[in-house]
């Protein structure tokens, strides 16, 4: 068997499901007139934002999304001392206890000059 | 039959050969600092993808490890970078390369 | 799949990364004491940064007396040692300088100097490692710090535009690096330098090698990768810059060394050959024409680096020429430490508050009112320039010599040519600073300049050591030699009929005064 049957069979179940889901979309929900309220754009349940849609994100938005991407990339390391647990026994552990306690240190400072405030 | 074996190893080069070029092509007729960089890490996954391959060809893990490390590299190097755009930002509202140019010489 | 985890091995490794996690260790310490107690950021996180760096130094050398079997990752052997602690002298001086200064231009934060020893760490990585992947750290942990480093005048334009010059650079040449290396890891199957060099080459590790030496020539700023250094130089805090322009060429240097040592293939050569020269030649003519005292300084610093990389060829030659081209290397990159934080601190001196006065014509006259900065600055610059009895002269020589020792004339004639246009730019600022009329408008009002006591003691104690380590030039290098024994132990041996040590000559010359015995060295020399 082709190793790239299974990608083949993808394309055309994904592109099977994009062209069916949006043509029943079109048969049965086609949009039978509307009201003021139907036309607003949709927000979750609370009232819509006024005025211009493309607003720009306060900056803190930014700064929460950096140390996300940042002790969240650190994880990685945990994912090869996880496969060879066993192996590196105790040793291991500590090492990766002196890891955590480093990103603690890292998050200590963070939350100490106050970047994880909104305010 | 696996994919391995299917692929010749001249493909995954020719393919991070390529992600490469355009990264540093990219770089260096782009003036958007934001989409300069992400040419930046165009190049670096380039490199990333060389050395999963070839570390899966030789059947050596030394690349595969190298790769952990350039991750976690590169998303610092997004902090700081980013963060240097914010602070430009905040001052100026807008950036381009080319209007940085206060010192000439 | 069995691991081999004995105490002994743990400790061992312990011991060989030593230098760099005590390093960043105090370096956590200063960061976590500066969030902590943001008060206590004038004064106590640089005492607490120096004695970080002075534990450091003693880990350093204990631990080149215990750890000793190489690991294949990095190494502590008497080039690590020597390289550590110039890189430790060096961050020691940036720590006491910027304090000062970052309180006058209000940056004084817990991360400056917590920034500053992480990048030194880094760069002493870099001199440490035989593996590509630590380099890839070393450069990484040197490079990022010095990203922040450089803007850290947030709100001013010209610190941002050179934080994001160089970040964009940076990580440019940082891509390239690690492509480069994944392309010797394709072509070779292994990321230990030396045993990828010894491969049998072909077109990709050729490649792969290539890219390696543009990145690291980046950073060391040669030419035709320099163009990022004026403008860093001149945007960033000068403080950062004095620290950037000595530990990034060292950092570099370190690695370049470590590439180079192993046996690079010869066709190489040629091409370091021409990057020297270029870089001699290009640095010193663009600097001829510079208004800026610190574009200045950028200029003459790439200068300098091609200075260091002629010495630093020597290494593909017999073990002779690499000890004798190698310690000149170590030499010079000392006391290019002590002159050009020396150069910079007179500039923030006479900078003034705000760093207004930066511009060349700033200093005109200025020996009229303040005799003793000027004479300090004379000195600095002399030294850069070259001209004995100062320090800067004896690195020259030493280097000058080992090149062409080493079979290297036709560099050491450039280099030799490239010095004198070195002298005409530097001796150009002394000229204004002591013969040249103030401009009469506002004399009067303008006080004399005066250092703070931390300045005073700073300048006087450099200008002392390239005063000093010029006159006791034979038992530092004496030192540095001994740093270099360990990067040739893998380089072929000088032939039986005995090359000429022009370098031990020197050394027994310039020692004769003071009765120094240079047998010992010469007994290394001729192992």
């Amino acid at each position: 068997m082709n190793p790239y049957l299974p990608i083949l069979f993808m394309l055309i179940i994904a592109t099977a499901f994009a062209v069916g889901a949006l043509s029943l979309a079109m048969f049965i929900g086609r949009p039978k007139g509307g009201n003021e309220r139907k036309l607003a754009p949709y927000e979750c349940g609370i009232e819509p934002v006024v005025g211009e849609v493309r607003e720009r994100f306060p900056v803190k938005f930014y700064l929460v999304a950096m140390l996300f991407i940042l002790f969240d990339i650190e994880v990685i390391f945990l994912y090869p001392w996880a496969v060879v647990f066993r192996q590196l026994q105790v040793f291991g552990l500590i090492e990766m206890g002196i890891f955590l306690a480093i990103l603690l240190l890292g998050y200590m400072y963070v939350w100490r000059v106050g970047a994880l405030e909104w305010q | 039959m696996d994919i391995y074996s299917a692929v010749p190893f001249s493909a995954w080069l020719a393919l991070s050969g390529l992600l490469f070029t355009i990264g540093a092509i990219g770089f260096l007729i782009r003036r958007d600092p934001i989409v300069m960089f992400m040419c930046i890490e165009l190049m670096l996954n380039a490199g990333n993808l060389l050395l999963v391959a070839s570390a899966r060809y030789r059947a050596v893990m030394d690349g595969q490890i190298y790769v952990f490390f350039v991750m976690t590299v590169a998303a610092a190097e997004v902090a700081v970078g980013l963060a240097i755009i914010v602070a430009i930002f905040r001052q100026r509202l807008d950036i381009d390369v080319d209007e940085m140019s206060e010192m000439r010489g | 799949m069995s691991i081999d985890l004995t105490t002994e091995f743990i400790k061992q490794n312990l011991w060989v990364s030593a230098p760099v996690w005590s390093l960043a260790a105090a370096a956590a310490l200063v960061l976590l004491v500066g969030a902590f107690r943001p008060r206590s950021t004038h004064s106590l996180l640089p005492a607490l940064g120096l004695i970080g760096v002075i534990v450091s130094g003693c880990v350093t050398v204990h631990a080149s007396q215990i750890a000793t079997a190489p690991l294949g990752m990095q190494s502590i052997d008497s080039f690590t040692v020597v390289f550590d602690l110039i890189i430790l002298i060096a961050t020691a001086i940036g720590i006491i300088i910027s304090s000062p200064y970052v309180n006058r231009e209000s940056l004084a934060r817990g991360e400056y100097y917590a920034l500053m020893m992480f990048s030194s760490s880094g760069a002493m990585l870099m001199g440490a490692s035989d593996n590509f992947i630590m380099m890839f750290l070393g450069l990484e942990l040197l490079s990022i710090p010095l990203y922040v480093l450089s803007g850290f005048r947030r709100l001013e334009g010209i610190s941002q535009e050179a934080a994001l010059k160089y970040f964009l650079l940076g990580s440019f040449a940082s891509a390239f690096f690690v492509y480069g290396t994944a392309l010797v890891f394709a072509a070779t199957g292994t990321t230990s330098i030396a045993a990828a060099l010894a491969a049998n080459s072909g077109a990709m590790l050729t490649m792969g090698v290539g890219m390696v030496l543009v990145a690291l020539g980046f950073k060391v700023a040669l030419v035709p990768f320099h163009m990022w250094t004026p403008d860093v130089y001149e945007g960033a805090p000068t403080s950062v810059t004095a620290f950037m322009s000595v530990v990034a060429k060292a950092a570099g240097f370190g690695g370049l060394a470590r590439i180079v040592a192993p046996g690079l293939s010869p066709n190489w050569h040629l091409l370091l050959w021409l990057l020297a020269a270029g870089t001699m030649i290009w640095g010193n003519l663009i600097a001829i024409p510079q208004q800026n005292i610190k574009r200045l300084l950028a200029y003459s610093s790439i200068s300098h680096a091609g200075y260091i990389l002629m010495g630093l060829l020597t290494l593909s030659r017999d073990s002779v020429a690499g000890v004798d081209g190698m310690s000149a290397v170590l030499f010079y990159l000392l006391v290019y430490t002590l002159m050009n934080f020396g150069a910079f601190a007179v500039v923030i001196v006479f900078a003034g508050s705000g760093d207004k006065a930066e511009d060349i014509d700033d200093y005109r006259g200025i020996a009229r009112r303040s005799p003793l900065l000027a004479a300090l600055m004379s000195v600095f610059l002399l030294s850069l320039a070259g001209i004995p009895p100062f320090a800067g002269f004896f690195g020259k020589l030493f280097l000058f010599s080992a090149a062409v020792q080493a079979g290297y004339p036709g560099l050491a004639v450039i280099a030799v040519l490239t010095s004198v246009m070195g002298v005409f730019y530097y001796l150009r600022v002394t000229v204004v600073m002591f013969m040249e009329e103030e401009p009469a408008s506002g004399v009067a009002d303008k006080p004399s300049v005066s250092a703070s006591p931390t300045y005073g003691f700073v300048l006087g104690a450099l200008a002392a050591l390239v005063i000093v380590v010029g006159i006791l030039a034979a038992p530092v290098l004496n030192w540095t030699a001994g740093g270099a024994e360990s990067l040739t132990a893998g380089r072929p041996a000088a032939s039986a009929s005995v090359r000429y040590c022009a370098l031990c000559r020197l050394q027994r010359f310039i020692s004769r005064p003071f009765a120094f015995d240079c047998t010992e060295l010469r007994n290394l020399r001729y192992r």
